[in-house]
């Protein structure tokens, strides 16, 4: 029964609007602090994301230090860096990727390596960099959260209609489905005849 | 109820678009006017102040060094027949195929009736009528004799082609600006070619019906998008030189490809309006690229947000299928198809017949359709269902059918 309800949690989250991606975390964490340049950066998403996706990576002397192109594979995207760059200070990683709803998704976010001005507020077990809600900066000015953004329309639409809608088809729906699956899930437990277990 | 006999007085042709040729060189005056008794008169020419004829009198001449129906700015609807020859049509009697078939075209496009026409009265608006033909590779490998000409096109990655939208020996496009017009010079097409032929499949487009957007205005698909922006024009420089063929037996021709492509609408609906923008690299609302203003605005490729990232994305449609080179560039004359179907969720089969113009496809069409099929964000909401390739014949003189020239 219990495994009844699971599936159909994740069938109703799998509505249309809950295929935008967004970012869920990454590797290095948005603010942390490493000792060396790693070899790739790896960018998970909440959804799957289309090919092609793009990848720039800023070393502190301004240089870009991305390898090649990055790699997307389902719901993550590794980007390669270069052999050799490894000047210490704030690195940022700037991406730009497509839901496979096709709705585009831009952010960035920084990581630290060696000594160099100090990240604020950089806990390296922080996965996410996502939203406006993540670790916040405040000390030195420099803006080390991951800014995300979903690339507006350029021209006016009934962008707030469906926004309206993707909240209802987000939250709505999947939670009368739930409603309706518990709903007859305790009908069919009053028609299981007396003696059976549930 | 017979039909009144017409008074035309002194006619003046008119045109839309395209260079003024042959035809009667008589014009027609005005529009017809309704008399109490019901019976149309045409204005009388001292009173006649100068102005279109109604959209059902509007003519295009069928004769002229190139055949109607390419460079003609696109009537509002389209029937696209693909006929196989029957077995043992050998090249006099496709002949004698396309007299039967250009005396219809030629007599339908002055609003007269056809020959043997059982319904004479529907030939009666023209609306822009025109008739264009196209022959398949093996008509002209075959039954013509000539070579590299026309070849089919190569495979692509994205292609899920059916058959039954697939390459024919002849090939029939009949537009106007009108739907009963079309219907009855379909018709015509079909009685007179029967003996001869099978009609193998019908592509039936619309745009918008005349009169509904101002002359010009560049059609829109079923995906909601501004489609043909960047499309050659009869008075740009390059046009000859990018339409009109080359190719002994075919010049003032050209090669017409026709391809039918799906849009897989369960999908595409439930892409937001900025993953639609960023798909095709254009604005919906006007159909200007995202780093323009206005639709003809030049994109800027080079363009880059804050971020760093251009703002046309190098996979957006536009992207690919920019002209790499001088060739690469062709006439799209597409119409949109919607076509019942109980068996799709949707209950409909919706698309574009993509049909363009092009003297050398190889080097102009081909490579920009690899770049598409290689990448484009827009292959994930469309398929390539059909495709065929026709060496279109130049265009016929006065007395002469299409295709005589190679045929005769």
């Amino acid at each position: 029964m219990l495994a009844v309800l699971l599936v159909v949690a994740v069938l109703a989250g799998a509505g249309p609007a809950a295929a935008h991606a967004t970012l869920t975390g990454s590797d290095p964490g948005n603010g942390d602090s490493l000792d060396a340049l790693p070899e790739r950066v790896t960018l998970e998403f909440s959804a799957p994301i289309s090919e092609p996706a793009y990848v720039i990576v800023t070393a502190p002397d301004g240089s870009k230090v991305a390898d090649g192109d990055p790699a997307v594979n389902g719901q993550t995207l590794e980007q390669g860096l270069q052999v050799g760059a490894d000047a210490e200070g704030e690195y940022t990683v700037a991406y730009r990727a497509v839901s496979e709803d096709g709705h585009p998704l831009t952010g960035q976010l920084s990581f630290q390596v060696g000594e160099g001005p100090a990240a604020p507020d950089a806990s390296s077990d922080t996965a996410t960099g996502s939203g406006t809600d993540g670790s916040s900066s405040e000390s030195d000015g420099s803006d080390t959260t991951a800014e995300q953004e979903t690339v507006g329309a350029s021209s006016g639409g009934s962008d707030g209609s469906d926004g309206d809608a993707s909240v209802w088809l987000r939250f709505g729906v999947p939670a009368a489905l739930l409603l309706g699956a518990g709903g007859l899930l305790l009908l069919a437990r009053r028609q299981r005849p007396v003696g059976q277990d549930g | 109820m017979t039909a009144e006999p017409r008074h035309w007085g002194r006619r003046r042709l008119l045109q839309t678009g395209a260079a003024a040729l042959g035809g009667a060189g008589a014009g027609w005056a005005g529009a017809a006017v309704s008399l109490p008794n019901g019976s149309a008169q045409a204005a009388a020419p001292s009173d006649a102040v100068v102005s279109s004829p109604m959209p059902g009198n509007q003519l295009v001449p069928f004769h002229g060094p190139h055949q109607a129906g390419i460079a003609t700015p696109p009537q509002s609807t389209m029937a696209l027949l693909g006929l196989d020859l029957r077995k043992g049509i050998g090249r006099a009697a496709l002949g004698r195929m396309m007299s039967l078939l250009s005396d219809d075209a030629a007599r339908l496009s002055l609003g007269e009736p056809a020959l043997a026409d059982t319904e004479p009265e529907l030939a009666q608006r023209p609306a822009r009528l025109t008739v264009t033909f196209g022959f398949g590779p093996r008509v002209v490998s075959e039954l013509i004799g000539s070579r590299g000409v026309v070849a089919p096109l190569p495979p692509f990655r994205t292609d899920r082609l059916d058959e039954a939208w697939g390459q024919t020996d002849v090939a029939v496009q009949i537009c106007a600006d009108d739907p009963v017009t079309v219907a009855h010079a379909r018709r015509m097409m079909l009685k007179d070619s029967r003996d001869f032929a099978r009609l193998r499949w019908q592509q039936d487009g619309y745009r918008r019906a005349v009169g509904v957007d101002p002359d010009g205005t560049t059609m829109r698909n079923l995906m909601g998008q501004v489609d043909g922006t960047v499309n050659p024009a009869e008075a740009d420089p390059d046009f000859d030189r990018l339409i009109w063929s080359q190719r002994p037996g075919f010049t003032g021709g050209t090669t017409m490809l026709v391809r039918r492509i799906r849009i897989l609408t369960e999908t595409w609906d439930r892409v937001d309006r900025a993953g639609r923008e960023a798909a095709v690299g254009r604005r919906l609302d006007n159909g200007a690229p995202l780093t323009g203003e206005q639709e003809h605005d030049e994109a800027d490729f080079e363009a880059t947000d804050d971020l760093g990232f251009p703002v046309i994305d190098p996979a957006s449609h536009m992207a690919r299928a920019r002209a790499q080179n001088r060739h690469e560039h062709f006439l799209r004359r597409a119409y949109n198809y919607t076509v019942v179907d109980p068996t799709r969720p949707t209950g409909e089969d919706t698309g574009l017949v993509f049909t363009c113009f092009a003297a050398d496809p190889d080097l102009q069409f081909v490579p920009v359709q690899q770049r598409l099929a290689e990448q484009d964000r827009l292959n994930e909401w469309i398929t390539t269902i059909g495709s065929a390739v026709y060496a279109v014949p130049g265009g016929a003189a006065d007395d002469e059918y299409v295709g005589q020239g190679l045929l005769a």
